[in-house]
Formats: structure tokens, sequence, C-alpha cells
């Protein structure tokens, strides 16, 4: 009996990244009910989304960095938002692209931008209207 | 008779002379301890007993003066190492130069114990002095043992016999060979001793690291939990500490307490508040009987990416009998635990140790 409705999915090519997220993503969602999902690769992220959609698991948010090998954090935002327009995409970057971002932004495809290095409670300000809403 | 009175007051002219003249002398001691341990994990539900004995560091600690003004102390320590041909390994802990330039300061050169609160700078390798068995748990995590440079050292200055120490060397990511870091480890530390037995101080630690995945010969951080997904933070790093210690060891009482406030900064996580603190006290009963209680508690910050995130405090009861100033044995219950709700590295055990510690 598998209970996860719901997943989180976060992407960043530095694995201390998604350590510090794990640590902190912990302690606002119920991960009996919430797969957490983090990826080191903007490909495999994308690859697994798909399988989460096959496997009708609603996906509460997506965390990207901005700078990763092969995709960056935009081009993977748009990729997603393809396969699902209303998902809430939040950003997380100390080196993003500020053009490419403001497009975003403009394109309405961006939920959030947070800068590196974060801290807790802005990230928990972001993101918990987010988890509140499902 | 008479030639035999005349060669012997001879001898002695001739051997008089010959220490005026060299004015040498050399000093040799060693120390060793050997432990029991026992451990019973609560977080393991197979084999989660531990018990064995343990041959100890070993340590011959030699002290030369060589005239009034210079001097040389070495620490040389053979351990268990695991994974070396012998499964034992030898350090030089401390070699330095001492030149007394003027009064009670002093000019050092060479690898000494940073002077990080009472512990670190009063007691060496050897446990026989040590009041309790084990030294305090930052120190296998946050405070950087050894500096390998040059200090600038005051003693027992004016009616407060004020102490002072400035030290600039080789930092916690260098080898006692190189160091390929370019910014050294600077520490400033100051005591007071203001009535018999009592010592009071602070010192501030300092280090810019270039790559904070190597720690080399100089960091306490042996003993820190695994890294994540086995990778360490290669980025670079600032590594502040600032600590604090009193120190009172009377006929009676025993009272230590050594803080420490770390923070590390990483472009990736921002500021890291680490903060540790030791507790002691012991009460001799009689001359030999010293009954003690340790609280030790550590906290890493989540954020932290040079020691990584942890959290214990250990309580221990304890008792030692000292047969003599060169021999005694300690004995200790402790309960180790985590004592923060967000920690990702259970603890959960009792411990028992016993440690026979000497010095000749």
């Amino acid at each position: 009996m598998n209970d996860l409705k719901y997943a989180v999915i976060c992407v960043d090519d530095d694995p201390h990244i998604l350590q510090m997220l794990s640590f902190q993503l912990e302690k606002i969602i119920d991960t009996k009910c919430t797969l957490l999902e983090y990826f080191t690769s903007p490909q495999d992220a994308l690859d697994n989304f798909d399988e989460l959609l096959a496997e009708k698991i609603d996906v509460i948010f997506i965390l990207v960095d901005f700078q990763m090998p092969g995709m960056n954090g935009a081009q993977l935002i748009r990729a997603i938002k393809l396969k699902k327009a209303d998902l809430a995409c939040v950003m997380l970057s100390g080196q993003a692209n500020t053009v490419q971002v403001a497009e975003l932004e403009q394109d309405g495809l961006l939920t959030c931008f947070v800068h590196k290095p974060w801290d807790e409670a802005t990230l928990f300000q972001v993101l918990k209207p987010i988890i509140n809403s499902k | 008779m008479m030639n035999q009175k005349f060669f012997i007051l001879m001898f002695f002219a001739f051997a008089i002379n010959s220490l005026h003249a060299q004015r040498f002398r050399s000093v040799v001691n060693g120390y060793g301890h050997m432990n029991y341990n026992m451990l019973y994990d609560m977080n393991k539900s197979t084999d989660p007993v531990f018990s064995y004995f343990e041959l100890g560091e070993h340590d011959l600690f030699v002290n030369t003066f060589f005239n009034d003004r210079i001097s040389f102390l070495g620490e040389f320590v053979v351990r268990y190492t695991k994974g070396t041909p012998t499964t034992f390994s030898a350090s030089i802990e401390r070699a330095r130069l001492k030149f007394d330039y003027y009064k009670n300061h002093s000019f050092i050169t060479g690898k000494i114990h940073t002077p990080i609160n009472y512990w670190n700078d009063v007691y060496h390798h050897g446990r026989v002095f040590f009041p309790s068995i084990d030294r305090p748990t930052s120190f296998s995590y946050l405070i950087p043992l050894h500096n390998l440079g040059i200090q600038f050292q005051g003693q027992n200055l004016g009616k407060w016999n004020f102490g002072y120490d400035a030290v600039i060397g080789n930092g916690i990511s260098a080898s006692d060979a190189f160091d390929d870091n370019i910014s050294p480890a600077t520490t400033l530390a100051f005591h007071i001793k203001p009535v018999d037995n009592l010592r009071i101080g602070a010192s501030y630690f300092y280090n810019y690291l270039t790559d904070a995945s190597i720690t080399g010969a100089h960091s306490g951080h042996s003993d820190a939990p695994s890294h994540i997904h086995g990778t360490k933070y290669t980025g670079h790093l600032h590594y502040n500490l600032v600590a604090q210690s009193v120190a009172y060891f009377g006929e009676k009482h025993e009272f230590l307490n050594e803080f420490v406030y770390n923070v590390t900064h990483t472009d990736t996580l921002g500021y890291a508040n680490n903060l540790a603190n030791y507790t002691y006290y012991g009460y001799r009963i009689k001359d030999k009987h010293i009954p003690y209680a340790i609280v030790d508690w550590m906290s890493i910050a989540e954020n932290d990416l040079f020691t990584y995130h942890y959290d214990v405090m250990n309580t221990w009861l304890g008792y030692r009998h000292e047969f003599s100033e060169n021999i005694n044995v300690k004995a200790q219950v402790g309960y180790a635990f985590n004592f923060l709700n967000n920690s990702h590295a259970p603890v959960n055990n009792v411990q028992c140790k016993v440690q026979f510690a000497y010095g000749f």
C-alpha cells in the first residue's frame, strides 16, 4: 500500500545544496504522503517527472538551481512547464542569468526566485503557501 | 693518598667547570595509557554491544635547555593506526624551539599546540595529567589542535599573571612539511591567573581555506561524521573560532569549563554557527580519591560545510584514583544522545570506560 500522493523535486548539481534542502524541507513537508526527490542532473529530473505523472503523483513544486551542466534552470523549467503548466517553480541560485530569469518571470513561468545563500525563514516564507495550497 | 685526593678534586673541578661551560640539560619523560571500553548502542538492533581493550598513545617527551634562554620541547607519539603495515604510526606532536628574549616574553618557532582554551594549551598527550579519560568533544571536530609557525608568548605578567599568545602559522589544511594555502592561520589568546590555581582565558582563531576538503596535520577533524554523498565540499571557506575557558584546580575543588563558538562561511550555504561546551567538576574527597562529573555538548549547524551537521551531548560520571602523581586509574560511565530535535546523525548509547595512565 503506497500512501505517497505528492512529490517535491529539487535539482542542483551541488550535493551539499541538496543535503541542506533535505534538512530544511523535512521540517515543513509531511514525508508520509510526500516523496522528496533530489537530482544533481536536470535530465534525470526531467525523466523522473514523466514517471511521476504516469503514476499520477501530484508534484507540489520544483526547486531548481540555474547554473547546471547540460541544461540550465530556465531551460528545465520551460521543459517541465510544457508537461504540467500549473506547476509551481522556484529558482534557487547565486549566479543566475538575469535576462533569462526576467524572461521566465515575464512569461509567468517562475513562481519565485530565492538568492543563494539563503536562510531557512526566507525559503519557508516562499514554500509554505505553495504547500498549503494542496 | 695525596695523589688520590688530588685526582678526586681535579675530577670535580673539571665536572663543575664543564657544566658551567655548557649549561646544557635534557629531561626525557615517557607517558602512556591503556583503556577498556564498553559501548551499548541503543540505535543498533543487531550487535549493539562493543567491549574491548585498547592500547593508547605512548608519548616520548623531551625537554632540552641549551642555555638560560634557549630551549627545545619535543613530543613524539606512537599510536594505533588502522591500515598501516605495523598497525601503529609515529607522529611529531610538538617540536618547538623557544627563545626567552626579555624577562617573561618568548619567541617560539616550530610545531605547537594551538593556544586555544585551557586543555590544548596546558595538557600534553600524557593522559596521566588529564582530569578525565577523554578530551572534550570539540577536540575531535572544531579545535585546530596544532600549528606550525611562529609564536610570541608572554607569561605571568603583572599582579594578575597576565599571559598572551600570538601565533601565525600553516593552517588547518597544511601538512607538517607543506602548505599549498597561501593564507596563514592566525591565533590570538589571552589569559589571567588572578589567584592561585585559577586561570581564565579567551582566544580567537582565523583561517581562510582555499579548499575546505583538505584537513591536514593541524586539524582535529579525524572523527568528523561522514561527508555528504561521500564527497567533501571543495570550495573556499572562512573558519573563525572564538573560545573561552575557566579552569580552577584547587586542593579540594576542580572545575573546568571550555566554550567554543565556531563560524564557518561559504558562498554556497552562507554562515554556519557551531557551538560546543565542556564542563568538568571534580571533588577531592581524600588525597587520592576524586569523583567527578562531566557535561560535554556540541552542535554543528545544518549548513556547515567543514565539520558537517552533527549534535551530541555526552554526560559522564567518573572516578579518578591517583596512586601517585605518575600513575592513576580513571573509570567513567556515560550516556550520549542527540539533544537537538533536528538531528540527522542519531546518537543514543551508554558507555563505560576504564583507563590506566602513567608517566615516568
